[in-house]
């Protein structure tokens, strides 16, 4: 790398996998979320999903580890921000056992959103002392319970949930704005987190934990980081989850239909980068949504085959690429284009050479 | 005296039940490393083939099932695990996971959400008395069924050459297809194995509920993956004691926590089994190959 490049330049080459991809996607928020209603909610749930999706990312993405339990978190920041924000009276109605501090308490959203971030990382710096000992699939497997007894809990939990009855009149004051916002914040510590010293020795026991092991990382501490970052991620996406939704009941689809459609996300998108985070929830969103609306149509397709639809392409990617669309490669730094610069169709050579200086800027 | 005895017959039937649903997971996952979560949806499916086949002369009844059961694990292994068959763990994991949400939401669209009760034959029904006991008759047949398979899975593994070459398979793959076991008949055996215990497990489910439903089998399999994990996955003796012990464990609950926290029984079950998991990460009955993977 030449010394002389001037700071600018090296803060834009270090942020450009982050810049690219959260340009992108206001750049596409601008265009359609800015239409009609339901565009505005469609194009909302997206950001709300990115948020979701980079949250889970930030574990699932360095570690190697697949989370199914993540949404437990995402519930926790959901039904924390809600009871936080639903005003006084409404409360006092709805929910006449709350404990007083939570009975009068009542918060900003923007307040409400970080308690429950804060709230679900909390939760998850508990919970990840007995989950981080585990390795590989016995850690998913034992994600997906612990999804299993948060949505007990809050099943059961009458005085505070209101079980399945339904936690109503949540405000719902999730915007494009608030959305985009919070989507590119998370992006932001994503992408900062896994190019930190602390991301990268994540990810250096990913790829190798026996090397990783040799070579004196604890994987166990970094995982744990990991974890409880990605839980206040998660959380804060649930919580903006809660303003869009304004009527949480936990069952299956509060749980178990974010799980796989987060899920899809990562592996479409591909799990190993941010942008496969980005980029695979975008994709998955607009397959949604077009097949949401050819099943409003006339004659058109019956509404349950959507997810049948979703899991076939899935299966279908799993098959023919499972590493996602973009490979788990971030976005490349653009080269300057050199007068000698090999084209298509040059010796070999050439070919090596370019090869050889893509390695040099990665 | 006479409720502990019953508690216990209790445990030991539930602890049966799940010992099968943990043996089908286990015995998939220690010969091709895959997770199956789509087990679940193995026993919703025979479990909505007993519905359609209710009105039939009982042994043409089970049999239907057991078929049905058999016959979608087999048309899983084909169209979706056979391509992805080697590839790393995570990717048959969210292939399984794929299979299960896809061939759960075609249930949902096809049969809809609601849970539709099965016209079941009396013995399932009613109580049996033993020594002045009341016994419940479905826990009996369950037991009964437990039992039944579990002594055949073992002659099977230990007498048959399949079931030799399923053993071999499971400790090293690789070589045992170097010393001549065909590796697509092996796997298309323990799928039907596997999708035979999952029908086995869908009547015994019904018969205790008395409905279907599209969600049926997601518990069931969370409850043979995690009786595989606390018995070290990749073991198939571990998955069968993990899930007697996870049977055990669940009545043991039942029976002692106080009315207020009952409702809570399955958060306090997977807390414990977490607790489990921190003393032994492993399992009980870890699979070398396994630990040494992570």
């Amino acid at each position: 790398m030449p010394e002389n490049q001037s700071l600018a330049l090296r803060a834009l080459r270090y942020a450009w996998p982050l810049i690219v991809p959260a340009g992108l996607l206001a750049l596409l928020t601008l265009v359609v979320g800015t239409g009609d209603k339901t565009m505005t909610l469609v194009t909302t749930k997206m950001l709300i999903f990115v948020t979701l999706a980079v949250g889970v990312y930030i574990f699932s993405g360095n570690s190697g580890i697949l989370s199914f339990g993540h949404m437990a978190f995402m519930a926790v920041g959901a039904y924390t921000s809600g009871l936080l924000t639903i005003p006084v009276l409404q409360k006092a109605a709805l929910l006449p056992d709350l404990p007083g501090f939570l009975a009068d308490a009542h918060l900003s959203t923007a307040l409400a959103a970080i308690v429950g971030g804060l709230v679900a990382a909390a939760f998850a710096m508990v919970v990840a002392i007995p989950l981080m000992r585990l390795n590989g699939i016995a850690a998913s497997i034992a994600s997906l319970a612990l999804l299993l007894v948060v949505q007990t809990v809050i099943s059961n939990w009458e005085s505070l949930t209101r079980g399945h009855s339904a936690l109503i009149g949540v405000p719902v004051n999730s915007t494009v704005g608030n959305t985009l916002l919070v989507a590119v914040l998370a992006m932001a510590v994503a992408y900062v987190y896994q190019t930190s010293r602390r991301g990268l020795l994540l990810r250096a026991s990913r790829e190798d934990p026996r090397a990783a092991r040799a070579a004196g990382i604890n994987i166990y501490r970094e995982r744990y980081l990991a974890f409880a970052l990605s839980a206040f991620v998660t959380g804060v996406g649930g919580a903006m989850y809660a303003h869009y939704l304004g009527v949480m009941r936990p069952d299956a689809g509060f749980f178990l239909d974010p799980t796989f459609m987060v899920v899809t996300m990562l592996v479409v998108g591909g799990i190993n980068s941010l942008s496969g985070a980005v980029l695979g929830t975008v994709v998955i969103s607009a397959i949604s949504e077009v097949l949401r609306r050819l099943a409003s149509g006339e004659g058109g397709l019956k509404p349950g085959l959507q997810t049948v639809i979703l899991g076939v392409f899935l299966l279908v990617m799993l098959i023919t690429r499972p590493s996602g669309l973009t490979g788990g490669r971030e976005v490349p730094f653009p080269r300057r284009r050199r007068r000698d610069a090999p084209t298509p169709g040059a010796p070999a050579g050439g070919d090596l050479q370019t090869a050889n200086e893509q390695e040099a800027v990665t | 005296m006479k409720l502990v005895i019953q508690d216990v017959i209790n445990a030991v039937s539930l602890g049966s039940l799940y010992a099968l649903i943990a043996l089908g997971v286990a015995l998939l996952f220690s010969i091709m490393r895959l997770a199956n979560f789509a087990h679940g949806e193995i026993i919703a499916v025979s479990a909505f083939a007993m519905l359609a086949l209710s009105g039939l002369p009982v042994p043409v009844w089970i049999l239907g099932t057991l078929a049905a059961g058999v016959l979608v694990a087999l048309l899983m292994e084909r169209i979706a695990f056979r391509p992805v068959r080697g590839k790393d763990m995570t990717t048959m994991l969210i292939t399984a996971f794929a299979v299960s949400f896809a061939v759960k939401d075609l249930l949902l669209f096809s049969q809809g959400a609601l849970p539709k009760p099965v016209r079941l034959p009396g013995f399932f029904s009613g109580t049996v008395e033993v020594a002045g006991l009341q016994i419940a008759a479905n826990s009996l047949v369950s037991l009964a069924a437990s039992a039944v398979l579990l002594t055949g899975l073992v002659v099977f593994f230990q007498k048959t050459d399949l079931g030799v070459q399923m053993r071999a398979a499971a400790d090293d793959f690789g070589m045992a297809r170097l010393l001549g076991v065909r590796a697509n008949l092996l796997i298309a055996a323990a799928f039907a194995i596997s999708g035979l215990l999952a029908a086995v497990a869908a009547i015994l489910l019904v018969s205790q509920s008395g409905s279907v439903e599209p969600y049926m089998g997601f518990a069931p399999v969370i409850v043979g993956f995690v009786a595989c994990v606390i018995g070290g996955m990749g073991s198939l003796k571990g998955a069968a004691v993990g899930g007697m012990l996870l049977g055990c464990l669940t009545v043991l609950l039942q029976a002692t926590l106080p009315d207020g926290l009952a409702p809570y029984r399955d958060a306090f079950l997977y807390s414990l089994v977490i607790a489990i998991l921190v003393v032994r990460p492993q399992g009980l009955f870890a699979s070398p190959a396994v630990v040494e993977d992570a």
